[in-house]
């Protein structure tokens, strides 16, 4: 049936486009069973141990059974999936039951990236995922594995024919595809030293958080009394010894203990960052940003310019000591699913990032000091209306419970101390035709957001701030998942910015 | 019922403070279609009620009454003051190429959308709306926050013109 299909409309394309139907690299069958292979073994082992009794000697004949479904039907999906470069558009045929074949013009394709897991990067494999303007997952084209040359060949061709579409230019040549692909310059580069440096900024407890998971998960093998600390003093013998240990000692070992953290910390994080950042470069394609990264992961993702819609200009209070700034951009485009910010430099220094800001047509004109504070209500109203709640808990547990309860009333002054510095950080300013946000005292953030990127503009107001007089603006922008919000404004400002805001929308566009 | 008072009392436009200049009420037969919706939420509420009070006097607990008086008091209440003050707080404003729409009291949102921002745009009807020849307008974006806005309650040719007005501002994105 596919052959059909596929025939009916190559009938006038096929001969000039020299559009050869092409599979997926054979490999690819053998990652995707791997991909399955261990959850079938979990049920394999699962039945071995915990099956009916007669079914027991048959798991071997059930395992290679299951290996066979399985290897022909990915065989079989990998057959029926195919793919070919017409001179309009890639056509993409997939499905085993139902035919599907898709039909991609070249001119509504907006990027090309190309994506390598561990095993991929060790069969030499890559999967080219299209992305298209649809607001679906992203994964309306993806191509998951064909091996890396022809990855880069289906880029390079996908670009000039979608150059030459637009330029309306005919006649594809396909023999010097490298012509869109002239050579980029390189805007930002991070070497080891500098992920290093990175690293150690980005101090994670994240290993404590895995190895708590794997415990939690895995407990049934650890005997009960696993974590009681005398256990280990009998089994070492040490019994004795820690009781005649003196205080001073109990002390040291616990503040040797906190180093311990720290270093788990430390390491933990210039583990991720290197596995995350290794050998970054942030190129300047002819229509947009390409940026390579990763070291067992890698990934090759192309921004367009004029799809980015807003910048963020992230730090933390020690970052911002030694200079130290990271810059994100907000793209339609959808990186790997999890991420909806592109990190175009992780880590770079004020010079840098301005070289590379400059590339887009965000500027950066303002900084914190100049911007605007909010209402000092913005902190205090919260606090009005929550405080007493925890204080009155706190109050009656300690009088009906334990006194030593009470000693919880020191924790709160913390609360307003941090909701004080959550005022102290939001700042705005409206400059030229962008808006600037700033927000955080611990992540801070400063978000860069051109006015002819402004979808909608919302007033909000609840009862307590209409008795204030105040309201606060929160601005839809796409590709974004919340809205970029300025809180706690006198209701005339936030008016007032309503109509700049929304003035320039109304101009451009 | 007594819907005819209920109008009578509020056909002023939206409260007239500086957040609320410039907005249009929705069309008045929409406070019908606010009563007939809250009256379908409050349906199980009256039945559960019933059925607590018999099951209650079938025990010997209390007399008929006990239950279903306060409830239908506090139901005839709400349908009888609160569709006109909900009906009260919506506005919208389609001038200077701008849709604008505000809603609530408790926890008001008002919102602008410039027409060529608008993505696409529905025209729907409910089954109680289209009793009354009201429509609803939704219109999408392409932010995240905000993506789709509903202004409801729009006498349904009003909406076909609102919408014929917006689709012309519809093109593909500028840049």
């Amino acid at each position: 049936m596919t052959d059909t299909l596929s025939a009916a409309g190559s009938v006038a394309a096929a001969a000039a486009a020299s559009g050869a139907e092409r599979r997926l690299h054979p490999l690819t069958l053998m990652l995707n069973l791997a991909r399955q292979l261990p959850q079938a073994l979990l049920g394999l082992v699962a039945l071995r141990f915990s099956g009916p009794d007669q079914l027991k000697p048959w798991v071997a004949l059930f395992a290679l059974a299951v290996i066979i479904v399985m290897f022909g039907f990915e065989f079989y999906r990998w057959w029926r999936f195919s793919y070919r470069l017409d001179a309009e558009e890639l056509r993409i045929a997939s499905g085993i039951f139902s035919r599907n074949v898709r039909s991609i013009p070249y001119e509504r394709i907006q990027d090309v990236n190309l994506e390598q897991g561990p095993f991929a990067r060790i069969l030499g494999l890559a999967k080219v995922r299209l992305e298209t303007g649809s607001s679906g997952s992203g994964d309306e084209g993806a191509l998951d594995s064909v091996d890396l040359a022809e990855a880069e060949r289906l880029r390079d061709v996908i670009r000039l024919r979608k150059a030459q579409q637009i330029a309306g230019i005919e006649a594809a040549d396909e023999s010097r595809p490298a012509v869109v692909q002239s050579e980029a310059t390189v805007l930002f580069a991070m070497d080891p030293q500098r992920i290093l440096t990175a690293g150690v900024f980005n101090f994670s407890l994240v290993f404590f958080a895995l190895v708590g998971a794997l415990l939690n998960n895995l407990d049934f093998l650890i005997p009960g009394n696993f974590w009681d600390p005398r256990r280990f003093l009998d089994f070492l013998g040490l019994d004795d010894l820690f009781a005649a240990l003196d205080l001073a000692a109990r002390i040291a070992s616990v503040i040797a203990a906190l180093f311990g953290v720290l270093v788990v910390g430390l390491v933990g994080g210039i583990i991720r960052t290197f596995l995350r950042e290794h050998g970054f470069r942030l190129e300047r394609t002819e229509t947009g940003f390409r940026r390579r990264r990763g070291l067992i992961t890698l990934t090759d993702v192309v921004m367009p310019l004029h799809r980015i819609q807003a910048a963020v200009i992230a730090t933390g209070p020690i970052r911002r000591r030694f200079g130290w700034y990271e810059l994100k951009v907000q793209s339609l485009a959808s990186d790997s699913d999890k991420e909806s910010d592109h990190s175009i430099a992780p880590f770079a220094t004020v010079a840098e990032l301005r070289h590379v800001l400059g590339e887009t047509r965000i500027a950066w004109e303002t900084d914190y000091p100049a911007m605007r504070s909010v209402d000092p209500a913005m902190w205090w109203v919260p606090l009005v209306l929550a405080l007493p709640v925890p204080m009155i808990g706190i109050g009656t547990s300690a009088a009906l419970a334990n006194p030593w309860i009470a000693l919880a009333f020191i924790l709160l002054p913390l609360v307003p101390l941090f909701s004080w510095l959550h005022w102290r950080a939001h700042r705005y300013a409206l400059v030229g035709d962008q808006l600037y946000v700033s927000d955080g005292f611990w992540n801070q953030t400063l978000t860069l957001l051109p006015l002819r990127r402004v979808q909608s503009v919302d007033i909000r107001q609840s009862a307590v701030s209409r008795f204030l007089g105040q309201a606060e603006i929160a601005i839809g922008v796409a590709g974004r998942p919340s809205a970029v919000t300025v809180h706690a404004l006198p209701v005339e400002e936030a008016l007032a910015l309503r109509t700049c805001l929304l003035g320039a929308a109304g101009a451009s566009a | 019922m007594s819907a005819g008072l209920a109008n009578d009392l509020v056909f002023a436009a939206p409260s007239a403070d500086e957040m609320s200049a410039g907005l249009q009420p929705l069309d008045p037969r929409y406070i019908h279609v606010i009563r007939i919706m809250t009256a379908l939420v409050l349906l199980p509420v009256i039945i559960a009620a019933t059925v607590s009070e018999f099951a209650l006097v079938a025990e010997g607990v209390g007399e008929h009454g006990m239950i279903v008086a306060p409830v239908l008091a506090l139901v005839a209440f709400i349908l009888v003051f609160l569709p006109q003050r909900k009906w009260k707080r919506w506005g919208f404003s389609d001038a200077q190429e701008q849709l604008r729409v505000a809603r609530g009291w408790m926890f008001r949102t008002d919102t602008i959308v410039p027409f060529k921002r608008i993505q696409h745009i529905d025209l729907g009807e409910g089954p109680v709306e289209r009793l009354f020849g009201l429509a609803s307008l939704t219109v999408h974006t392409a932010g995240t926050h905000n993506s789709i806005v509903t202004l409801p309650g729009l006498a349904r040719a009003d909406a076909e013109a609102m919408r014929d007005a917006m689709r012309l501002h519809i093109r593909r994105e500028a840049e």
